[in-house]
């Protein structure tokens, strides 16, 4: 009989240690979701380009969310990231290049348990343009620290090939420049900071005019240190001004100036901090692909020595002279588009990736400045077949739930550098 | 020497303090490629600040026209080179300046360094606060200076610290504890 309840005892203990095993095992294994690229092809996806897919699970969807892309050598980068209030199905944009050979998933779903989810991608057969871009170089960056030229000569900026071009669009065009309205605003403060100084100075030496006069023993803390209490220039004492209260009218007044002041000071900060805001900032610029292309489309002698009159000498074009690109600088809402572009009579031509001043089979070399928040959207990128971006980009959504880039890491110190074919 | 050191701030201050910011906000670009801290950012110019008004007038009332001459430079900082949110390093340097400026009125030279017997009615620097009276003795200049310092730090540091851990509002609200502190010492030495 003993024999036999222990035997029990032993098939019940089993029993609850393999039913909590399997709860935790349930409990601990993300569910499952499933990724479907919009290619409508199971696992294809076009590489130098931004691609997207829906991921859907039973449950839906909740909390953060984040898609990473595994390369072949095993390398792993966090490719969009998001954070949701209870949806069916997320809308994911990311960027895509050649190496790409899978996406995983990591959510919770509407009840905040883990959610995963994984995609195996094939590689796309290869074609010229992507060999192409990924021939492209890209080179280093030293901060320009003057500002934008508005004009460049093409032949100086294609001068020693691309990779010279990319270092010299780097180091020389895309500047941020200077905020005028801002150094105006500061310098105003500064003036009249001094200014408040130097009246506080004189009325404490008691030469301003209109000040009552302070009857002898009455308190001054606004006197210079080190006078005492004997009678400064230019204030009358002796029965003569009978002091009718001194103490109020000194603090009444004082207390105007130090709100006065602090007023000034408010509004001074108030200005700077919306002036001196920055703004991310997309630049653009057109490079012939090879020497073929940069002899096409050159102007006459004439006119490009009438375009150039305005160039430094640095930038100035050579005797044969050649295609002048101009600055054109656009307000796109979150972000400022500053791209030099070959010039027709004088003035930039054409917009985005397809512009009347293009020549065929050239390239713009661009460059994503966005270090202190998330403004440059993927839809600035539509005018272009494809882009190849130095390192891959970091899609978050945006406030108005489209995808955007999102801003520079501080160890980063990145700005983006993109190839892009029109 | 030492009086002088002690002189009520005047436009040599507030210039010393506002014009070379004005320069390196015209040098420097209007952005950068990374984001900088919002404590770096926005506490250089406050520290600048601090220690011009620490070195060429040391009194809490230097101290506080050097911070308010300051205070756009460091909003103009914040705004073009520091990462975002804003708001919680924004507290955290208004609560550290403050703290730092409610401490400093606190200091208090040491005995038998000022004038001797009681204060004259006639003396204007008998209702001023202890902070702010001249010194007469020359030579311990240094010594109140440091001793200003001290205090000051010892008004900023506890609210830097955990904004410096990555934790601003709580720096933010130790800065007003320690402000808050401040208070209540100068309230009582008034009873």
């Amino acid at each position: 009989m003993r024999r036999f309840l222990a035997a029990i005892a032993c098939m019940a203990m089993g029993l609850s240690l393999s039913a909590q095993a399997a709860a935790q095992t349930a409990t601990d294994a993300p569910a499952r979701a499933i990724i479907s690229l919009d290619s409508g092809r199971p696992g294809r996806f076009v590489a130098w380009a931004f691609n997207y897919a829906t991921i859907s699970g039973r449950d839906g969807f909740s909390g953060p969310a984040r898609l990473y892309g595994g390369s072949a050598d095993g390398t792993r980068l966090v490719l969009f990231e998001t954070r949701l209030s209870r949806v069916e199905s997320i809308r994911v944009c990311f960027y895509a290049w050649p190496d790409l050979s899978e996406l995983f998933f990591e959510g919770l779903d509407a009840g905040g348990a883990a959610l995963s989810a994984s995609l195996r991608l094939r590689p796309g057969s290869p074609d010229p343009e992507s060999a192409r871009l990924q021939a492209l170089p890209f080179s280093y960056r030293r901060m320009p620290p003057g500002g934008r030229p508005r004009s460049v000569s093409a032949v100086w900026l294609e001068d020693g090939g691309l990779e010279m071009a990319s270092r010299r669009a780097l180091s020389v065009l895309f500047a941020p420049g200077r905020r005028p309205a801002a150094l105006v605003a500061l310098a105003l403060w500064t003036a009249a900071s001094v200014s408040a100084a130097f009246y506080h100075k004189r009325k404490r030496a008691g030469i301003g005019a209109g000040w009552p006069a302070q009857a002898e023993g009455a308190a001054t803390p606004d006197m210079s240190a080190g006078t005492g209490g004997s009678a400064t220039p230019g204030r009358p004492r002796g029965p003569e001004h009978p002091p009718s209260r001194p103490m109020a009218v000194s603090v009444s007044h004082k207390t105007i100036c130090a709100a006065t002041c602090a007023a000034a000071c408010v509004a001074a900060c108030v200005a700077a901090g919306i002036l001196g805001a920055a703004k991310a900032e997309l630049y653009s610029v057109y490079v012939a692909a090879d020497p073929a292309t940069r002899a096409a489309g050159a102007p006459s002698g004439a006119e490009s020595r009438v375009a150039n009159a305005g160039l430094p000498p640095g930038l100035q074009p050579g005797a044969d002279g050649g295609r002048i690109l101009i600055l054109e600088s656009v307000q796109k809402g979150s972000y400022t588009l500053h791209s030099w572009k070959a010039a027709e009579n004088g003035l930039a031509s054409g917009s985005g990736g397809s512009e009347a001043g293009a020549v065929a089979g050239g390239l713009y070399f661009m460059a994503l400045r966005s270090p202190l928040e998330a403004a440059v959207p993927v839809s600035a990128f539509d005018g272009f077949r494809r882009v190849r971006f130095k390192v891959p980009p970091l899609v978050v959504t945006g406030m108005d739930g489209h995808p955007v880039i999102a801003a520079s890491a501080i160890a980063a110190s990145a700005i983006s550098q993109v190839w892009g074919l029109p | 020497m030492g009086a002088s050191m002690n002189r009520q701030p005047g436009p040599g201050l507030v210039l010393a303090t506002t014009l070379p910011l004005l320069a390196a906000a015209c040098i420097l670009p209007s952005g950068l490629d990374g984001g900088l801290s919002p404590l770096l950012a926005g506490g250089l110019p406050l520290a600048w600040a601090t220690v011009l008004a620490l070195f060429l007038c040391a009194s809490s009332r230097g101290l506080m026209a050097a911070l308010g001459a300051a205070l756009p430079f460091s909003a103009y900082a914040l705004a073009a080179f520091a990462v975002r949110p804003l708001a919680p390093w924004v507290a955290v340097l208004a609560g550290t300046s403050l703290a730092a400026l409610a401490w400093s009125r606190t200091a208090r030279p040491r005995a038998g360094k000022l004038e001797t017997g009681r204060p004259r009615a006639d003396r204007p620097e008998a209702s001023r606060p202890l902070a702010d009276r001249p010194r007469t003795d020359g030579g311990a200049g240094r010594g109140w200076r440091l001793h200003l310092a001290a205090v000051t730090l010892f008004g900023a540091v506890p609210g830097f610290a955990p904004a410096f851990l990555g934790f601003p509002l709580a720096g933010a609200a130790i800065s007003a504890l320690s402000a808050s502190l401040a208070l209540l010492v100068l309230a009582g030495r008034r009873r």
